[in-house]
């Protein structure tokens, strides 16, 4: 980074204080992605993006403030610190009370991701012929219609500074993708994906994360499935013990307990847009939120996960921590502004999508800790139930109460045994009801972290990062089937 | 290490001396960009935006932000191949390295067979839809209206929540075989919500001018049903008629076009249209178009590959009839393009952006006071449109204002209810539209304009 740039952001967020704000903070954010995708053995599109600029954000009058642009040259600064500045005093004229932030030490440092592998240096050649080998295999199975294909890299640097004397660099790389078979016959249509649904599986690493998926080795039975999905049963409507994969508990942990755990959320900053939480303060340290063998924490600390960092878009060190203990709820996700209604420090989760974004509260990694169960132990133990995994619809209600979840691929256990293979899964019921009926969770050899690029959030809207690890665990009389 | 290319210039060129580029400005970019291709064709886009949002909660402004930016896109064709490269750095050298880039993408590319050429023009297409004081709204002027709202809600002891939007949007799409294209339009919106413990209301207004929203009625309609909801009772889930207030449908026809009319859907087997066009499929009540060029709507004249928009009946009285499509698309079904291409690097499904769904004859007011026994329904919350495609199966819920209507009037506040349905049986189950339609906006380029709505037998699968 050019030692100029970052002196004239030093010398912004002095002159923020001038223009009357009592805090300033200028995040710079330097992106390059690349995205393949394919499609039946054809390249879909190439597309490489560059894309940098900056952002202000300042308290003014008690109020924020936050103005952004991708031109960046001394006047453009100037004005940019002015319009933040100006818009925090227009947002003081409706307020209760001035916004106070927990404190945070300076920090002044560089900070690099580890990676074995660029993924930027490896030629395209090989990243596609990798799609297309993958295509063909799928493609050779019986009523594979669309066998497509993904590989998405990021480059991000990042730069904040802060009035409080923070300069924090931050440089991560990004890989991640999947592969995808669709089988048709007749009106019917079944799809199922590898690692993981809707675009795949996210780490943060080189080319090496790609390499570790094996996606040839995987491709035929990701497209077997699909097609034998087509002659399987339907899915029956009953009520019944279900056990959840890795793939799919991760996304059922991000809606019931990531989201309603995001105390911006929880104060009604989301409310007539995404909603509000059912976990209300007063429930900390006693609300039952699962049975007792529910743990469930948020890790920024975890290498290669998507949802980890060194400091947090307000320079708040990355953290560990739990939000359910033994089934009581027991923390939320906080920042600087948020975190003195506790009488806390921020738990450091304040993240940004880009310079043209706020950041806001977001889910790090938020993992169901693992059990004690062997799976095949799990599934001898369960005597009447269903098997399901990989999501394929998904909803909850805006106090993150009701969920109703759909999934690619399940299969009927009977007698301790799996038996045959179900299409059209679907669960419901409530977050509480769900978590504490929770009585089996697999172990750590069965544990998994799977990564996502895009929870939404906010508006303007922001894609997220998060991981979430879970294990295969079972749940007791779960609504399965739609009425 | 990451390496910075921009380090050695990261003060940049004059033509980054200003927030908003001018038409001219960005047609002199598009110019040097094509400039430095050594393509066979090659098309370069611009789409930049200035954008300010006030977020209000609590009945207090909570963030307040303005985005300028402006994007980049070049194609460039060689043969059957094309390669794209997207930045927003436009120094001499940042335009090269762009073009560069995406020819190297072109050049490790394979022939797209379906590909046959970018779009072809001989005149210049300019057009704007711009309101002068949308376009100078400052901070102070939305903190304004918040405030006035809010004074208002808390005269009945209600606290707010929103969202007031304003910006300017351009688009400017020059390619080497004489498309040249250009668009501006300011847009607005303000949100409304009202709330006293459990109980909400929500409205909302957009327009392209700020002077158009309908703000003052859309904050009593918030508060109103917000008071309106209060100790709501709980119904068991089942079949019930409803009543769609224009929110609701315009949350559901949303989904429902974005999953089902686009042509690549359609050509991979996808879509409800795959089967089916040529038959009637939904009630004769039901009628869609997309039109971007209707001065009627949110006018956006263009699609991103600088082709007009035509008029596209989607459904016509219930009879599945065309889908939308981009060059590409078109070329692969033989046919030509109804100027419906997203932006280069997405997915490639061409996407009806300015959706007109037929009223009918009676007001709402008529419409809903005919309903003897169902549910009025203001908006839906999540919906979810993957359940089957071919079917359109939704599942969401109700929120911010649920009722009972009982002999054409509402009775009571019911808590909300999650919905499992194929819309293409709730759409063959319509018993009437209002006269009135309105236009909805999501702050950027989709409009849809809606009736309000009467289905029978809507699913209601559970109790929240």
């Amino acid at each position: 980074m050019n030692e100029d740039v970052i002196k004239e952001f030093h010398l912004l967020v002095e002159k923020a204080k001038s223009l009357g704000a009592n805090y300033a903070d200028v995040r710079f954010v330097h992106r390059t992605t690349e995205r393949i995708s394919t499609k039946n053995s054809d390249i879909e599109s190439i597309t490489s993006n560059d894309d940098s600029g900056f952002g202000i954000r300042v308290l003014a009058n008690g109020s924020w403030g936050f103005a952004s642009s991708s031109y960046i040259n001394k006047n453009e600064m100037l004005s940019v610190l002015n319009q933040a500045v100006d818009i925090a005093k227009a947002s003081s004229i409706l307020k209760k009370n001035d916004i106070v932030l927990s404190p945070v030490e300076p920090v002044i440092g560089d900070y690099q991701c580890q990676i074995k592998t660029d993924p930027f240096s490896i030629p395209f050649k090989k990243k596609i012929d990798l799609l297309i080998d993958s295509n063909k295999i799928m493609k050779e199975e019986k009523n594979i219609q669309i066998a497509n294909g993904n590989l998405y890299f990021l480059k991000e640097d990042k730069l904040f500074i802060s009035s409080e004397g923070s300069q924090i660099r931050q440089e991560r790389i990004v890989s991640g993708g999947g592969i995808f078979a669709t089988a048709m016959e007749n009106s019917e249509v079944q799809k199922r994906s590898y690692p993981v649904p809707f675009g795949g599986d996210y780490k943060t690493g080189g080319y090496e994360v790609i390499e570790d998926f094996s996606f040839q080795d995987n491709a035929l039975e990701t497209a077997k499935q699909a097609s034998l999905l087509l002659k399987a049963e339907e899915c029956p409507k009953k009520i019944t013990d279900i056990i959840i994969g890795s793939v799919m508990l991760g996304i059922h942990v991000h809606e019931t307990c990531g989201h309603p755990t995001e105390l911006d959320r929880v104060l009604g900053t989301e409310t007539s847009f995404a909603g509000t939480s059912f976990l209300m303060p007063d429930m900390i340290g006693s609300y039952k939120y699962g049975s007792d063998i529910v743990n469930i924490e948020a890790n920024a600390t975890i290498p290669g996960a998507m949802g980890s960092f060194f400091y947090d878009d307000e320079g708040v060190k990355a953290q560990k921590y739990l939000l359910v203990n033994n089934g009581i709820f027991k923390n939320y996700l906080t920042s600087r502004e948020t975190s003195p209604l506790f009488n806390q420090k921020s738990n450091g989760t304040m993240r940004a999508d880009g310079w043209s974004r706020i950041p806001l509260i977001r889910m790090t990694n938020i993992n169901l800790l693992p059990g004690e169960w062997d799976f095949s132990d799990l599934v001898k133990d369960t005597n009447d139930g269903i098997f399901m995994d990989a999501v394929k619809s998904w909803s909850i209600d805006d106090k993150r109460w009701n969920f109703q979840f759909g999934c690619e691929i399940a299969y009927e256990i009977k007698n301790g045994k799996i038996q045959k293979l179900l299409k059209n899964p679907v669960y419901t019921g409530n977050t509480q009801q769900f978590w504490n009926s929770c009585d089996a969770i697999c172990n750590k050899e069965h544990w998994k972290l799977i990564g996502i690029i895009n929870c939404g959030k906010g508006e303007p809207g922001q894609s997220g990062h998060i991981s979430h690890g879970s294990a295969p665990s079972r749940f007791r009389n779960i609504q399965v089937g739609v009425k | 290490m990451v390496q910075h290319h921009q380090d050695s210039e990261i003060f940049r060129s004059e033509l980054n001396k200003k927030i908003m580029l001018s038409r001219d400005e960005i047609f002199a970019i598009l110019l040097k960009t094509l400039s430095y291709s050594d393509g066979d064709q090659c098309e370069a886009l611009i789409i930049s935006n200035s954008n300010a949002l006030t977020r209000y909660s609590n009945s207090v402004i909570h963030q307040n932000v303005l985005e300028n930016d402006a994007g980049l896109f070049v194609r460039t064709v060689k043969g059957k191949k094309t390669g794209t490269a997207i930045s927003n750095s436009f120094s001499p050298d940042d335009l090269k390295r762009t073009v560069k880039i995406s020819s190297q993408i072109c050049d490790v590319s394979e022939e797209n067979p379906d590909f046959r050429s970018l779009p072809i023009s001989n005149h210049i297409m300019s057009e704007k839809l711009v309101c002068e004081k949308t376009l100078n709204f400052a901070p102070i002027d939305r903190a304004k209206h918040i405030k006035k709202f809010t004074e208002k809600a808390d005269k009945f002891g209600l606290s707010t929540a929103g969202t007031f939007s304003s910006g300017l949007y351009q688009i400017g799409i020059l390619n080497s075989l004489g498309i040249n294209a250009y668009f501006e339009t300011t847009r607005a919106k303000f949100v409304a919500m009202a709330l006293e413990n459990e109980n909400s209301g929500y409205a909302s207004t957009s327009s392209y001018s700020v002077d158009l929203l309908d703000i003052e009625k859309k904050s009593d309609i918030a508060i109103k049903k917000c008071m309106e909801s209060r100790n709501p009772v709980e119904i068991k889930p089942g079949k019930y008629k409803v009543a769609l207030e224009k929110q609701a449908v315009n949350d559901i026809i949303k989904l429902f076009s974005y999953t089902q009319f686009g042509a690549l859907a359609k050509q991979e087997g996808r879509s409800m249209m795959a089967e089916n066009i040529g038959k009637k499929i939904m009630s004769e009540k039901f009628t869609i178009y997309d039109d971007g060029s209707a001065k009627e709507g949110l006018y956006f004249p263009i699609d991103f590959e600088g082709i007009l928009k035509e008029k596209v009946v989607l459904v016509d009285k219930g009879e599945a009839k065309n889908v939308v499509h981009d060059s590409l698309s078109a070329a692969r079904d033989n046919v030509k393009s109804t100027g419906h291409a997203l932006p280069p690097g997405n997915s490639g499904n061409p996407y009806p952006l300015n959706i007109f769904l037929d009223g009918g004859e009676k007001s709402e007011n008529e419409i809903f006071s005919n309903i003897e026994d169902g549910l009025l329904i203001t908006r839906f919350h999540y919906l979810n449109p993957f359940l089957n495609l071919k079917t359109a199966l939704f599942t969401g819920t109700t929120r911010d204002g649920t009722f009972i209507i009982k002999n054409g009037k509402i009775s009571k506040p019911v808590k909300n209810l999650r919905f499992t349905q194929s819309m293409i049986e709730a759409f063959s189950n319509i018993e009437d539209l209002s006269l009135e339609t309105e236009i909805f906006n999501d702050g950027s380029f989709f409009t849809l304009s809606v009736p309000s709505m009467v289905l029978n037998n809507f699913n209601f699968s559970g109790n929240l």
